[in-house]
């Protein structure tokens, strides 16, 4: 019975349900929006296309929901058989009828008083199996309700939260299993990334992103340092089924701005990881930014294409890292293939022909300060990019500043701040952002829609020849997908801290950002 | 427990006495490297408050210092600090250290700098202390509690030294030939809002300007190195220091 259970949970593709296969095969139904980045590969592409470049000047607001929160609303909603759901930051839950935003049910949940998150207490949204939903949490537990009443059905600690660790990711199901991945790079965990058991939530592997003595890896740690080397695991990663491989990013060693403390190369951090996903076993990783001193985390999506490559047909990723270089790998082996900057960096000579840079001399933190960049918050961060498959371009937000790198003393104490310094931004320059079109051929910027401010928000491009992004201040725009040119803008009022997402209610188009404490949702007049 | 103590001599003391000097040296690295750069490197000020006196805006008691170290102070240029709560504790300490060790005083003569202020400087024309003055410059109401006499002297003889983005001037044309001349008040990819020199407030979208140009190191505020005498310069000084949160206008 067990077995049989387990069968219709993971694979089934029962009327209404969300099994494995509906998610393996997300691109046939993109009315829906089943995953973080709408697909196994990460597109954060629509191929819907009833809204395109002739009509979305008549885009109009639909509805909006307004959420009872403080903190930023980082969340990208999922969007199923005519469902919203999305989380309201910290960690409640909301099921919305996709046609005008009323509530179904509303799932709270009580956190206790002091909980340690570097940067908000933020969620980034759900994962969907089956008739259940699964969601991290700033307390560091994983928690499953129930699709339609938004009952709790389990809930299991991930890690301690006293000491630095929290949950502020989206899940990712893989087959039969929740992918999950850990914050708290700042506080000097020691990363992983786990699998879950949807039914009950039996942890069923776990991979430290720091190695352990006597595991490949460790001897890049001096010392005892690898007990507190950050590399978390909280931006959402991507799954190749016909590998069976998991990628994803992870995030700072710790301490962020003091290398003396954790001399060597400091693997896994600032890396991706590509993992077996039944055994959690490590395939391969490529470390983009070794012994970083920036906090220049490797959390971003890892974007998978199969594309001509210099003349070969090949399994490909895409990344457009935080150290403001743009990547591409073969998503098979690791291997290197190329790295183009797409913002201004002044911390790097080249990438070599391995992929490892070649740091310009006087480009690490001081006690006396060196200004770099990009800044601490990178060239891009964790906002999702996206990959057309129309246009065959890359889209991402971009930050162009500098900061001032600080080196200092940096005293672990399990629960608090594990920094050695705070950087500092240049007074009289606060930088500038855009949104660029790079094309993955040859890492060429191939268009740039300047940006006053810098901004943290997804992109979502569509058939419709579209790229949907956002501004710091609250502008949430189209754009001709091969361009660049503006075509469409609306002003939401609030800081547009999340990804777009597109999907079908009723048979017509829609697209929902989260913008201040709301979201958002737009169609055709 | 020995830190606790000496907080606690503090509260029952006041800040009349400096804090033994072992107890905040500990605070003296985690200060200069977090606070120094607006604070100065003894905290005598600088684009951030003098901290020797104190008596502080956000809240003098040891938990206030914490609150506003830990948190910031929102509209200013003051960020919330991410270190921990034994090294925070270490810098109040520090402060506290500081703030018994030096005696501030300013020589010149604050009324006179005061007539001066309305009078000769031509001051009032763009800066307001209580409702009364203009719009163009910073508000002086209480610029004695927020800035040192050292950093105020410097922004009278060099003020294009160091100009906050929140005064940073503007010139722009528009699509019909209009000019505009002012001081920027906010901004985005798509409009900037600015005041203009004779006080009218203006918002307009960025594609209905011919020009624009916003100017981040030219103050328009003279130097007044030429103007005033050194005893000039000392009562200006003077005056301006002497306008603190709850302090008496001479």
């Amino acid at each position: 019975m067990r077995a049989i259970c387990v069968v219709a949970l993971a694979a089934g593709s029962l009327a209404g349900q969300v099994g494995y296969q509906r998610l393996l095969d997300a691109e046939r139904e993109p009315g829906n929006w089943m995953t973080y980045s709408g697909n196994y590969s990460s597109h954060r592409h629509s191929r819907l296309a009833e809204i395109s470049r002739d009509n979305v000047s008549r885009l109009r607001l639909k509805w909006a929901f307004q959420m009872k929160t403080l903190e930023q609303v980082e969340t990208t909603p999922l969007v199923v058989d005519g469902i919203t759901y999305l989380t309201q930051p910290p960690n409640d839950v909301f099921a919305l009828d996709a046609e005008n935003g009323r509530p179904f049910w509303h799932y709270r949940r009580s956190l206790p008083d002091r909980i340690n998150v570097c940067c908000g207490q933020v969620n980034r949204g759900l994962a969907i199996l089956g008739d259940r939903l699964f969601m991290g949490t700033v307390d560091a537990h994983l928690v499953a309700l129930d699709r339609k009443t938004g009952n709790l059905i389990w809930e299991v600690e991930v890690a301690d939260y006293t000491k630095g660790y929290s949950v502020t990711v989206a899940p990712l199901v893989v087959k039969n299993k929740v992918i999950l991945g850990i914050s708290g790079g700042e506080y000097g965990i020691r990363g992983f990334l786990d699998a879950y058991d949807p039914r009950a939530g039996k942890r069923l592997w776990r991979f430290y992103t720091v190695p352990g003595p006597g595991e490949p890896g460790h001897e890049t740690w001096s010392g005892d340092s690898w007990k507190t080397g950050g590399a978390p695991t909280w931006v959402t990663g991507s799954f190749d089924p016909k590998v069976n491989l998991i990628y994803w990013g992870t995030g700072n060693a710790a301490p962020d701005w003091n290398g003396d403390v954790r001399l060597g190369d400091n693997l896994y951090s600032s890396s991706v990881i590509a993992l077996d996903a039944d055994t959690g076993k490590l395939k391969w990783y490529f470390q983009f930014s070794p012994h970083d001193v920036h906090d220049w985390d490797a959390v971003q999506i890892p974007v998978l294409v199969d594309a001509e490559f210099r003349g070969t047909q090949r399994k490909l990723m895409y990344w457009g890292n935080r150290n403001a270089f743009f990547y591409v790998l073969n998503r098979e082996t690791g291997e290197f293939l190329t790295a183009k900057p797409f913002t201004t960096q002044t911390w790097a000579e080249r990438i070599d022909e391995k992929g490892r840079p070649v740091a310009r001399p006087n480009s690490d933190p001081t006690h006396e300060g060196t200004v770099i960049s990009p800044g601490p918050e990178g060239g891009t961060n964790w906002y999702s990019p996206s990959y057309s498959p129309v246009t065959k371009l890359f889209y991402l937000s971009v930050w162009d500043f500098a900061s001032k790198f600080y080196s200092g003393d940096a005293p672990y104490q399990a629960g608090t701040h594990f920094f050695g310094s705070v950087p500092m931004r240049l007074p009289n320059d606060p930088g500038s952002g855009a949104v660029e079109a790079i094309d993955p051929s040859t890492g060429e910027v191939r268009w740039k829609y300047p940006l006053y401010s810098m901004p943290l928000t997804g992109i979502l491009s569509t058939a419709g020849n579209l790229v949907f992004g956002g501004t710091l201040e609250g502008q949430f725009f189209a754009l001709d997908a091969v361009t660049g040119k503006e075509l469409w803008r609306a002003n939401t009022g609030g800081m547009i801290a999340a990804g777009p997402v597109s999907y079908l209610n009723k048979g017509k188009q829609l697209v929902s950002i989260a913008a201040g404490s709301a979201i958002f949702t737009f169609g055709l007049e | 427990m020995k830190a606790w103590l000496c907080l606690l001599a503090l509260h029952i003391i006041g800040g009349e006495i400096s804090i033994a000097q072992d107890d905040s040296t500990a605070g003296e690295p985690l200060f200069r490297l977090h606070c120094a750069e607006c604070h100065g490197m003894d905290g005598e000020g600088g684009r951030g408050p003098d901290l020797r006196r104190g008596v502080y805006q956000h809240g003098s008691s040891d938990e206030a210092l914490y609150r506003t170290i830990s948190k910031g102070v929102a509209g200013t240029p003051m960020p919330a600090t991410s270190i921990s709560d034994a090294q925070l504790w270490q810098i109040v300490r520090y402060i506290r250290g500081v703030a018994g060790s030096v005696r501030v005083t300013v020589p010149g003569n604050p009324a006179a700098g005061a007539k001066l202020f309305d009078g000769k400087g031509g001051c009032t024309k763009c800066h307001m202390i209580r409702g009364e003055g203009g719009r163009l410059g910073p508000d002086l109401t209480y610029i004695g509690s927020q800035r040192s006499p050292t950093h105020l002297r410097a922004s009278i003889l060099r003020p294009d030294e160091e100009i906050s983005p929140a005064y940073w001037s503007v010139e722009a044309s528009d699509q019909d030939g209009k000019v505009y001349s002012g001081i920027r008040l906010n901004e985005d990819t798509y409009s900037i809002q600015f005041i203009d020199l004779d006080e009218n407030l203006h918002a307009i979208a960025k594609q209905n300007l011919r020009t624009l140009t916003v100017g981040k190191k030219k103050s328009r505020m003279p130097g007044y190195g030429e103007m005033l005498s050194a005893a000039e310069l000392d009562d200006l000084v003077a005056y301006l220091y002497s306008l603190q949160r709850n302090a008496r206008l001479p």
